[in-house]
């Protein structure tokens, strides 16, 4: 006696499996197929002995993968005398799908409703009996990690098995009365008539012919009169497609295909959407759900922080006071840190001095190791509270709120809502945010967000727009600018996206169904876990990139030696730069040559800025020495062209490894420096006609 | 039930599960399975429902904030 255990993937099928049979078995190959069969020996009731097959797990009769071909193909051709579909009791909704489409295939089906404790833990109770009753076949409670219900689920095995199989339907579903009446039944009469030539129930077969199953069409071709049942079934489609598109006679060629096959893929919509309204009645029935309160209270905050108009209001002043967080209250610590640079900064000159060091070992260490190396450390703080802020958010439920509200412009603009998880955490590093773009199945809509996330600032370009928001707009006005700057980023970003959507990558996004976590409030260790480790990483990353940035920052602006600073190799680059386009903004060379070198690495800004403004080590020392040096409105605009010009050189290969050829990543980056340059113009003329020039 | 999915994705083409459960007048449970479903008979892309990781060490966690889209945590 042979038993077939089958179900979905992932409801303990071969625990099961394992529990009843033990170490009696062994492992079959399929032939034709890598996907391993496994069979085994169970003892039953009188001295019978069961032959088990555990099939790989499938979701329906329609295989759609090589493990799902290999049950279908078991289940089609092998012979057994019973079917146990193992079930999830705490996943009806999907499992009870297989039951249906099984129970029409074959009268010899028992359920085993397993993982009855993990339903329970979960508040769902399921009455067995009633479920029984509603599918016509014995239904079997199991936990199969503990053993329970094996011996009943063995018995109600072995008596089904020993029936003889009905060729009449005993399906459950109840497909609509049209359909029943003008394709199934008839169709079901001309199979009938086949006789016992047709190796399967003939109700079934008429529904896998509506549906244009293959395989059941060529085995119904290859009968006595099949040949006329299969134009019988084909006609009937074809009937109903030709009334759908308006045609009363037959179709030509190619077009009536294209019309069957719409008309068959309407039938499997068809037969599927009758078979859930079924599962949703019988489960309506037969399981209950206990309402938790923590559900109801997430509905409840939900109701406030999605809608449609305090939703927005309240993600801004969440996002206000995270930015407020991170780059006016942190500013205390960063100062800290400034005052422990300067001072060691203060010892090494005096050590130096003291050892006869070189004059150009002095300068290194003075002029570029200290101010390049503490200019990056002391914005660490700002950039530590917005990932804890960042973590914090994430961590209690409320980014994926956030995403939801935001998703709805973003499919305006033509980005998938997958992509907003990526763009968030393009604040963080645009690096991995373009890794983060591969949850997206379409190409289109991956490259199209590689494309914009330069678009976003990266926690190295926030530290330098935090410094010098900070040092041009002390207070409260700092974090205005920092959003203002944020608002202008997402704006360009949103106009670019929709551009490239209309141009060069002409596809809709594709729809988005989000389940929403439930909220927690987070621990502080995971909080602090995060953080750090963010910052770790950012250190980690650029401290090679730092040292030898600065250290050639400092050679292009201490040789030719002897030479001031403003005739130095740096200065003649930057020189011409600043005639060629900074004149145009109001950049002098020294800025223009922190954009060039802001390409290797954006964390090695601050690094050059301090280096080239001769500065000295520490953000409170840099700060004085930038404003006093250009107006609010050339930084303003210095920020807005840093921004969004050319990421770097990290986030270039990155994009060139995630669009997959340097086309798009030259294209990308052309398009970040000429749309940087023309949003940097722009707001420097609107600053001079609203006479912010001075 | 799965014409009313596509047609309400129809409508819109971005949802919450509640809200799409919501507005069939269904379980939220049976609107999953009927996602799935669509999206195995290739009638809406793969990855149309994002769901929270559930293979996450703690399972009530969003500390991925869904980047991973319910395919694993990269975190």
């Amino acid at each position: 006696m042979r038993v077939v255990l089958a179900g979905n993937p992932n409801v303990g099928k071969t625990t099961l499996f394992n529990a009843l049979t033990g170490r009696r078995q062994e492992v079959a190959n399929w032939p034709g197929t890598t996907v391993d069969v496994v069979t085994g020996r169970v003892p039953a009731q009188g001295g019978v002995e069961l032959e088990l097959v555990d099939l790989p797990g499938t979701y329906a009769l329609e295989a759609y993968s090589q493990e799902e071909q290999v049950t279908r193909d078991f289940l089609l051709h092998q012979t057994y005398d019973a079917v146990i579909v193992v079930v999830d009791a705490a996943r009806l909704e999907r499992n009870l799908y297989l039951v249906l489409e099984l129970i029409e295939y074959t009268s010899k089906v028992v359920v085993a409703l397993n993982m009855m404790d993990a339903a329970r833990r979960e508040g769902i109770a399921v009455d067995a009996s009633l479920l029984a009753e509603r599918l016509g076949v014995p239904v079997v409670p199991t936990v199969a990690s503990r053993s329970s219900g094996l011996g009943r689920l063995i018995a109600a095995s072995t008596a089904v098995a020993g029936r003889t199989e009905l060729q009449a339907s005993t399906a459950v579903t109840h497909y609509p009365d049209a359909m029943r009446r003008a394709e199934l039944e008839p169709l079901t009469r001309r199979l009938t008539a086949l006789g016992a030539a047709l190796p399967y129930r003939p109700a079934w077969v008429a529904l896998q012919l509506l549906q244009g199953d293959g395989e059941i069409a060529r085995t119904v071709a290859a009968l006595p009169r099949g040949r006329e049942v299969l134009d019988f079934a084909r006609a009937l489609a074809a009937r109903e497609a030709g009334a759908a598109t308006g045609g009363g006679g037959p179709q030509p060629a190619t077009g009536a295909k294209t019309s069957l096959e719409e008309r068959q893929e309407e039938f499997a919509l068809l037969l599927a959407d009758s078979r859930y309204s079924l599962i949703a009645d019988i489960l309506g029935a037969c399981l209950r759900r206990r309402r938790r309160w923590r559900g109801d209270r997430t509905e409840a905050i939900d109701r406030l922080l999605l809608h449609s108009l305090w939703g927005y209001a309240i993600m801004a002043g969440v996002f206000s006071a995270g930015f407020w967080l991170a780059f006016v209250a942190s500013a205390p610590l960063s100062q800290a840190i400034d005052r422990v640079i300067v001072r060691l900064g203060k010892v090494s000159a005096a050590a130096l001095g003291a050892a006869g060091a070189p004059g150009a070992l002095r300068s290194l260490v003075l002029s570029g190791i200290f101010p390049g190396v503490g200019a990056v450390l002391s914005f660490v703080p700002y950039m530590a509270v917005f990932f804890a802020v960042y973590q914090f958010l994430q961590d209690t439920g409320y980014m994926a709120r956030a995403s939801l509200l935001v998703d709805r412009f973003m499919q305006l603009i033509g980005l998938h809502g997958k992509g907003f998880f990526a763009l968030v955490s393009a604040f963080g590093c645009n690096v991995p945010a373009m890794a983060a773009t591969r949850v997206m199945e379409n190409p289109r809509d991956r490259l199209l967000a590689n494309l914009v996330i330069p678009f976003i600032p990266c926690n190295a370009r926030l530290g330098v727009m935090a410094v010098m928001t900070a040092a041009f707009f002390p207070g409260a006005a700092g974090a205005v600018a920092m959003i203002g700057l944020i608002a202008v980023s997402l704006v360009i970003l949103a106009l670019v996206a929709s551009l490239y959507r209309h141009t060069v990558l002409p596809t809709d996004p594709a729809p988005l169904v989000l389940e929403l976590p439930r909220y927690h409030w987070p621990s502080l260790r995971t909080v602090l876990l995060a953080t750090w480790h963010r910052v770790w990483l950012f250190l980690s990353r650029i401290w090679w990139f730092l040292i030898w940035a600065t250290i050639a920052i400092w050679a292009l602006t201490y040789f030719p030696s002897g030479q001031p600073l403003d005739r130095s190799y740096a200065a003649m680059i930057g020189h011409a730069l600043a005639a060629g386009v900074g004149s145009h903004f109001g950049f002098d060379w020294r800025l223009m040559v922190a954009i060039l070198f802001g390409f290797v690495a954006k964390e090695t800004t601050l690094s050059t800025l301090g280096v080239l403004y001769g500065s000295g080590a520490g953000y409170e020392s840099l700060a004085h020495a930038l404003t006093g040096a250009m107006t609010p409105l050339v930084a303003f605009t210095y920020l807005v062209v840093y921004m969004l010009y050319v990421p770097c050189l990290s986030t270039v290969v990155q994009m060139r490894r995630e669009s997959g050829g340097w086309g798009w990543a030259a294209l990308g980056v052309a398009v970040n420096v000429v749309v940087a340059f023309a949003a940097g113009l722009l707001v420097e003329r609107i600053g001079c006609l609203l006479g912010f020039a001075a | 039930m799965l014409r009313d999915i596509e047609a309400a994705i129809g409508e819109r083409d971005s949802w919450t599960l509640r809200e799409l459960a919501r507005r069939l007048a269904a379980d939220q449970e049976m609107v999953r399975a009927g996602l799935e479903h669509l999206v195995r008979l290739g009638r809406l892309p793969a990855g149309t429902l994002v769901s929270p990781c559930r293979t996450a060490a703690d399972p009530g966690c969003a500390s991925c904030g869904l980047r991973c889209a319910g395919a694993r945590c990269r975190d």
